[in-house]
């Protein structure tokens, strides 16, 4: 579980660690959290060296608000400069650090990435609010509303394996933490889709998706706590 | 006005006009819109030659879900490839056609400026809250949230930079133009409070694409009125059939 780091997670009182040493990228992150995920896909597709301070959210320190004056993870610092939201970092870092461009460089492709990020990050937010809601009538809306978005997932994946195209890339790192969550905890939106299915089965096998996967019983009892409003961030293996 | 396109808004019944000739850009949009608005500025700025079907939002004829399955303007279609969402099609045509390009490619800047438009969201949920704002305490909510978004570019304009883009306006002043354009109308005292952001607002004024896609106030005004009543009348000013 190197990919997302053990670092314990650091609350309100804790010192404000030095600033990272020349030239060292650090991440503040969040063991669990699915956009850190993102960025921590890009860095290690990338192989990217960096540091890893985690913060406890619940309990945020002051001085975290430095780095991000919305308070949220993931954030980076680089010589001074600091940046945050898991898709402008991750386009940054893919910029900046030599190795495989993983963002598609043809406009329309691109394009249509974009759209079906859109589409996926929909059907996403829907199944937040399903684990939830207890309405019947309404969950049944928001089913049919994310199958909606997922037809237009599948569809797309209908002409080739990965999102960005025959190999992972930008867009597929965007979607994979959204994915990997479904996968634990609607099952039932993966199963019913083929196409996306095999999709998982594919993206199983890639190296960054190897290397910040949690193995699933942290990753439910992260979620089991984090639902019961009581949030447990260290869990596992604790630096 | 030629900008943001006078043609009749198309509506239920009417029918889907055939598809544009060979290599011809087209524009689905509607008069007013300020996300259309967004792509008309990229297009001016631009120079880049198109055609308009403007579409009835009240009364969205059944294709239209075809083209834009979200059903919402702007989408554009060039030879059968069709997109939509105003930051996606703007920078797909600022990418593909020629001339100066507008988006930002240093990656710190540009990571800058998009955390910027991030940011600049309050302002425009504060503008839509303002618009449907029924009591004081929702007035007050959604002035909050403007003053959010004012702040945020007035800081950003804090080092000495006469655009968001640096010396000239680039796509992400083209992003934030239209909201801004029109709080300015809505709440030009709130504006006068950010005095970087003021002047701002009238250097952008200068600019060839802000003024080619400018409204008649007088038709906006009308247009907002009718939006504000819930009787929303699109086709105001010169109408050309399409
Ligand atoms: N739009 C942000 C969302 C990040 C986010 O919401 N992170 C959560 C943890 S998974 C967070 O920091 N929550 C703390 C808070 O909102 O106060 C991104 O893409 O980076
Ligand atoms: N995210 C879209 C928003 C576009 C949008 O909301 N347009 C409005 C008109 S200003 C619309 O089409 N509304 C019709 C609807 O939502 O049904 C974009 O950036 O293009």
């Amino acid at each position: 579980m190197a990919g997302m780091g053990n670092a314990k997670h650091l609350k309100a009182g804790d010192a404000e660690p030095a600033p990272p040493a020349k030239d060292v990228l650090r991440v503040y992150g969040m063991k669990f959290c699915l956009y850190v995920h993102r960025l921590k896909l890009v860095l290690a597709a990338k192989d990217i060296k960096h540091e890893t301070v985690n913060i406890d959210l619940q309990k945020k320190p002051d001085w975290f608000f430095q780095k991000n004056p919305r308070g949220k993870v993931p954030a980076i610092e680089k010589n001074g400069e600091t940046l945050y939201e898991s898709d402008i970092m991750s386009e940054y870092v893919d910029e900046i650090y030599p190795g495989r461009r993983l963002q598609t460089s043809d406009p329309l492709q691109n394009a249509k990435e974009k759209l079906v990020l859109g589409d996926f990050n929909e059907a996403a937010n829907k199944c937040y609010t399903l684990s939830r809601e207890n309405d019947d009538n309404k969950r049944s809306a928001l089913s049919t509303a994310i199958q909606a978005s997922l037809d237009k997932v599948e569809k797309f994946l209908g002409n080739s394996p990965y999102f960005s195209g025959q190999r992972p890339g930008f867009t597929d790192y965007m979607i994979w933490p959204h994915v990997e969550r479904m996968l634990l905890f609607n099952s039932e939106f993966i199963k019913g889709n083929l196409n996306i299915a095999s999709y998982c089965d594919r993206m199983g096998n890639d190296e960054a998706v190897k290397a910040c996967r949690h193995p699933a019983d942290l990753q439910i009892q992260f979620f089991e706590s984090y639902k019961a409003g009581n949030a447990i961030y260290d869990i596992g293996t604790v630096e | 006005m030629a900008g943001m396109g006078n043609g009749k808004h198309l509506e239920t019944g009417e029918p889907r006009p055939s598809p544009p000739g060979n290599d011809v850009l087209r524009v689905y949009g509607m008069k007013f819109c300020p996300y259309v608005h967004r792509l008309k500025l990229v297009l001016a700025a631009k120079d880049i030659p198109h055609e308009t079907v403007n579409i009835n939002l009240s009364k969205k004829p059944e294709w239209y879900f075809d083209i834009n399955p979200l059903g919402k303007v702007p989408s554009i279609e060039k030879n059968g490839i069709i997109l939509y969402e105003s930051d996606v099609t703007s920078y797909y045509v600022d990418e593909t056609y020629a001339g100066k390009k507008l988006a930002t490619v240093d990656p710190l800047k540009k990571a800058r400026e998009q955390i910027l438009l991030g940011a600049w969201g309050n302002g425009i949920s504060g503008f839509y809250g303002y618009l449907r704002s029924k009591t004081p305490e929702e007035k007050d909510a959604a002035e909050t949230k403007i003053r959010a978004g004012f702040k945020a570019v007035d800081d950003y304009l804090n080092n000495g930079n006469q655009f968001v883009c640096g010396s000239g306006p680039g796509f992400t002043d083209y992003m934030i133009w239209p909201h801004l354009e029109r709080l300015a109308l809505a709440v030009p005292s709130i504006l006068k409070e950010y005095a970087l952001l003021q002047a701002y607002f009238d250097r952008m004024g200068e600019d060839k694409a802000v003024k080619a896609c400018r409204h008649v106030v007088d038709h906006y005004n009308q247009f907002i009125e009718g939006y504000a009543k819930g009787n929303v009348v699109y086709d105001i000013g010169t109408v050309e059939a399409y």
